[in-house]
C-alpha cells in the first residue's frame, strides 16, 4: 500500500515535472518569437511618419545602442533636446529614460519615441493606419505575428510588447572587466586595473552614483542600494539655474529641489556612447573626468556660469586632486568596461532581408 | 419564501421605475469656434491647426439651484464618446477629424438655467494603460505617455505669424504605471455657465489666447511661461474662466 502512494506520488512528480519544462520550452519559444518579431519592428522605418527613421537610427548597435550624435534627429530631420541613450541590461534601472521616474514600464517607454509631440521622434501615425504600412515594408510581418501570438493581427500593445522583448534580449556582460572579475587576470592592463582602483575608491566617489553590476545603482555610505535617486551632477548654474531647454527630474515632479537631477547612467560600453550626458554636452572621457574633478563645470556648452555652485549639486559630488597619469588610468578602466563582442553580435543586427525573403 | 405575487411586485415596481428613469428627451448640446465674436471658418485669418477637449462630469442647474448630473446620448454609437465622456474637435473644415462638434443629453424635462462640464478625463481613468483604453480615450495623439496620462485639451492655433500652441493635463504626478499616480496639478477647469437654456449653443472665444505673447506654449511643464495664460484663461487660477460662452 505505501509502495503504491509512493509510486503514485513519484508519477505524479514526474508528470508535473514534464508539463512545467514543457511549457517552460513552450513559452522559451514564444519569448524567442516575440523578441524576433520586436527586432524587425526595431529596424523598421515604417513605424516612423515619413518611413525614414527607425529606432535602430537613433539606438545603433555600433554605439551600444546610443548614436554618436549630442542630440538626436526625428523624423522630420529636426534635433531634439536629449542625447539617446544607449540600451543594454534594462533590466538593471528602476525607470526609463534620462530623468522620469513614471517610466517602469519598457513597453509602454515605446509609445513615447512613437507618438510624442514634444519632442517630435517618430510621429507613428494611429494604429490602423500603421498597421496598413508595416504591410508595405521590406519585412513579411505576417509569419513573424503569427509565430509571436498564433495570428498574425497587428496591434498596439503587441508592437510594444515585442519591441520591449527584443530590447531585453540586449545583454551585455562580457567585457574585459567582466573577464577579470571571472578570474582572467589578464584581461586588464596594469593601467586598468590601477584606474579601477580609483574608480572604487572612496577619494573618486563614483561608485555611490554609479554602484552595481551595471554602474547605474545609487548607494548609500553603508553600500545599501538606493532606488529611484537622481541627481544633479553640477553641470550648470546659470542665472536660472539650469537651461531652461532641460530641467530634469524637475519636469515631472514640479519638485523644485529636482532642478537639474537626472538618472545616472550605466558607464558600461561608455567609450561607445560618447557624447556624454543628458543633453551631450561632453565630447570626451576626459572633459567628464574633469568635470567630476573639479565638482561642477564652468561655461559648459557656452552657457554662462559655475555648475559648482549649484545649490541643487550632489554633496558627492565635492571634487578631488588627480594627476594625469590616473586620469589615464581611470580612462583606461571605464574603456574596459567596453563588450565588443555585444556590439558585433549578429542576433542584435539588422534583420537580414533575404533571409526573410526565404521564409516566404 | 418570496411569494409570486410579491415577485410581480418587485417586478412591476423595476418596470415602473425604470419607465420613469428612461422618461428623458435628448438635446443637443453644439460647441463652435469664436474669433473677436466671429464664427470661424476656414477662411478665417485664425488658422486652428487643431483643438480637442475631453469634457465628463456635464449637469444642468434646474431652477431651483439643483444641479442634475446628465448622461451622454450615444444612440449612433459615436467613436468619439460613451455615456460619460466626449472628445470634442472643434478645428473647422479637417479631413481628420478626431471628435464631436456636438455632444447629446439624456435631460429630464423642465426648465433649466445653467449647464456646467468639466474639462479633463476623470481621475480613475487618467492613468489607465492606454494601449487597452475604450473610446474615446483610445486615440494615441491625446495620450500624454511622458506623464501617464492624457491632454485633456489640446490647442494649436496660428494668427498674424503667431502662434499658440497649448497642452493642458494633469501634471507633478508620481507613482507606477498600472498601479496608483497621483498629481500635484489636477488641471481640470470646472466650466460653469449660468442663465443656459435647453438648444443654446456653446462657443469659444480664442482672440484671448493671442493677447499674452510672446508667452503663448504650455506643454506641461513648470518652465513652460505660456501656463499661466492657459491657466487664467481656464479658470484654474482664482479668477473665472474667460473662454466660454453661451451663443444665441
Ligand atoms: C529620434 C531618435 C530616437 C528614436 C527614433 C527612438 N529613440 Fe529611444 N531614445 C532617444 C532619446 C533621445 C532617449 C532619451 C530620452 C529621454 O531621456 O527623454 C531615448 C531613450 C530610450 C529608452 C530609455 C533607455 C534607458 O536607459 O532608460 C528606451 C528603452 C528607448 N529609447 C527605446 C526606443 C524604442 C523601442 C524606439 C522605437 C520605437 C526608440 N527608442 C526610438 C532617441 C530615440
Ligand atoms: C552624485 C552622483 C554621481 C557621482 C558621484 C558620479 N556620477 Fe557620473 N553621472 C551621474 C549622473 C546623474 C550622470 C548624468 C548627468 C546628466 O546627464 O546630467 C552621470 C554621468 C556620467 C557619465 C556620462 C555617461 C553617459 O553615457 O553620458 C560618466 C562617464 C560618468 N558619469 C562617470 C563618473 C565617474 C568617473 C565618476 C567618479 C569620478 C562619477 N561619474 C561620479 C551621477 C554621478
Amino acid at each position: 500500500m505505501r509502495r503504491f502512494a509512493l509510486s503514485f506520488a513519484l508519477c505524479l512528480g514526474l508528470l508535473a515535472l514534464s508539463v512545467w519544462s514543457w511549457n517552460k520550452q513552450q513559452s522559451g519559444q514564444e519569448q524567442q518569437a516575440l523578441a524576433e518579431l520586436g527586432r524587425h519592428l526595431f529596424y523598421d522605418k515604417r513605424l516612423s511618419a515619413n518611413n525614414n527613421l527607425a529606432c535602430s537610427d537613433c539606438h545603433q548597435q555600433a554605439y551600444a545602442f546610443a548614436d554618436s550624435r549630442r542630440l538626436s534627429f526625428n523624423t522630420h530631420g529636426k534635433a531634439g533636446r536629449r542625447n539617446s541613450l544607449a540600451l543594454f541590461n534594462l533590466a538593471s534601472y528602476d525607470s526609463f529614460t534620462w530623468a522620469n521616474p513614471l517610466q517602469t514600464e519598457l513597453a509602454f517607454q515605446a509609445l513615447i519615441p512613437l507618438f510624442s509631440d514634444d519632442p517630435v521622434e517618430m510621429a507613428a501615425s494611429e494604429i490602423d493606419v500603421l498597421a496598413q504600412n508595416l504591410t508595405l515594408s521590406q519585412y513579411d510581418y505576417a509569419p513573424l505575428f503569427n509565430a509571436a501570438f498564433g495570428d498574425t493581427e497587428i496591434s498596439l500593445t503587441r508592437i510594444t510588447a515585442a519591441l520591449a522583448a527584443f530590447q531585453m534580449t540586449l545583454q551585455s556582460y562580457n567585457s574585459p572587466y567582466d573577464q577579470y572579475l571571472a578570474g582572467n587576470k589578464q584581461a586588464l592592463s596594469d593601467e586598468a586595473i590601477a584606474g579601477m582602483v580609483l574608480f572604487e575608491s572612496e577619494r573618486l566617489g563614483c561608485r555611490r552614483c554609479h554602484g552595481g553590476m551595471n554602474f547605474n545603482q545609487t548607494l548609500d555610505a553603508q553600500g545599501r542600494v538606493q532606488l529611484n535617486e537622481f541627481h544633479n551632477t553640477g553641470l550648470y548654474y546659470s542665472d536660472m539655474g539650469y537651461p531652461e531647454s532641460d530641467l530634469g527630474l524637475y519636469e515631472v515632479s514640479f519638485e523644485q529641489s529636482d532642478n537639474g537631477k537626472f538618472r545616472a547612467p550605466s558607464l558600461r560600453n561608455v567609450t561607445l556612447t560618447a557624447p556624454y550626458m543628458h543633453d551631450g554636452s561632453m565630447a570626451h572621457l576626459a572633459q567628464v573626468i574633469g568635470h567630476y574633478s573639479r565638482g561642477g563645470s564652468l561655461n559648459l556648452k557656452g552657457v554662462q556660469g559655475d555648475g559648482r555652485l549649484n545649490p541643487n549639486k550632489s554633496e558627492l559630488v565635492s571634487g578631488f586632486g588627480l594627476t594625469e597619469q590616473e586620469k589615464n588610468q581611470l580612462i583606461a578602466f571605464l574603456a574596459a568596461l567596453t563588450d565588443s563582442k555585444f556590439i558585433q553580435n549578429p542576433r542584435f543586427s539588422a534583420p537580414n532581408e533575404q533571409a526573410n525573403a526565404k521564409l516566404r | 419564501m418570496v411569494t409570486m405575487k410579491q415577485m410581480m411586485l418587485v417586478i412591476a415596481c423595476l418596470w415602473l421605475f425604470g419607465c420613469a428613469e428612461s422618461k428623458t428627451e435628448t438635446v443637443i448640446l453644439p460647441f463652435s469656434l469664436n474669433f473677436e465674436g466671429q464664427e470661424v471658418t476656414c477662411s478665417s485669418a485664425l488658422q486652428v491647426n487643431a483643438l480637442t477637449l475631453y469634457i465628463h462630469d456635464l449637469a444642468l442647474q434646474e431652477l431651483s439651484g439643483q444641479w442634475q448630473k446628465v448622461e451622454l446620448d450615444n444612440a449612433l454609437n459615436s467613436p468619439w464618446q460613451n455615456e460619460s465622456i466626449a472628445l470634442l474637435d472643434l478645428a473647422p473644415c479637417q479631413t481628420n477629424q478626431m471628435g464631436l462638434t456636438s455632444v447629446v443629453m439624456k435631460v429630464k424635462p423642465g426648465q433649466y438655467r445653467g449647464v456646467r462640464f468639466r474639462i479633463g478625463v476623470p481621475e480613475a481613468l487618467n492613468h489607465q494603460d492606454p494601449q487597452l483604453a475604450r473610446a474615446p480615450l483610445d486615440i494615441n495623439q491625446l495620450q500624454w505617455h511622458w506623464t501617464v496620462g492624457y491632454k485633456f485639451a489640446y490647442f494649436d492655433l496660428a494668427w498674424r505669424e503667431q502662434t499658440v500652441k497649448h497642452h493642458l493635463g494633469s501634471s507633478g504626478c508620481v507613482g507606477n504605471i498600472g498601479d496608483d499616480i497621483q498629481c500635484k496639478y489636477q488641471n481640470r477647469p470646472e466650466i460653469v455657465l449660468p442663465s443656459y437654456q435647453l438648444g443654446q449653443p456653446i462657443k469659444l472665444e480664442l482672440r484671448q489666447f493671442f493677447t499674452e505673447l510672446p508667452h503663448a506654449r504650455c506643454f506641461g511643464k513648470p518652465q513652460d511661461k505660456g501656463c499661466d495664460t492657459l491657466f487664467n484663461l481656464l479658470g484654474l487660477q482664482d479668477a473665472p474662466q474667460r473662454i466660454f460662452r453661451l451663443g444665441a
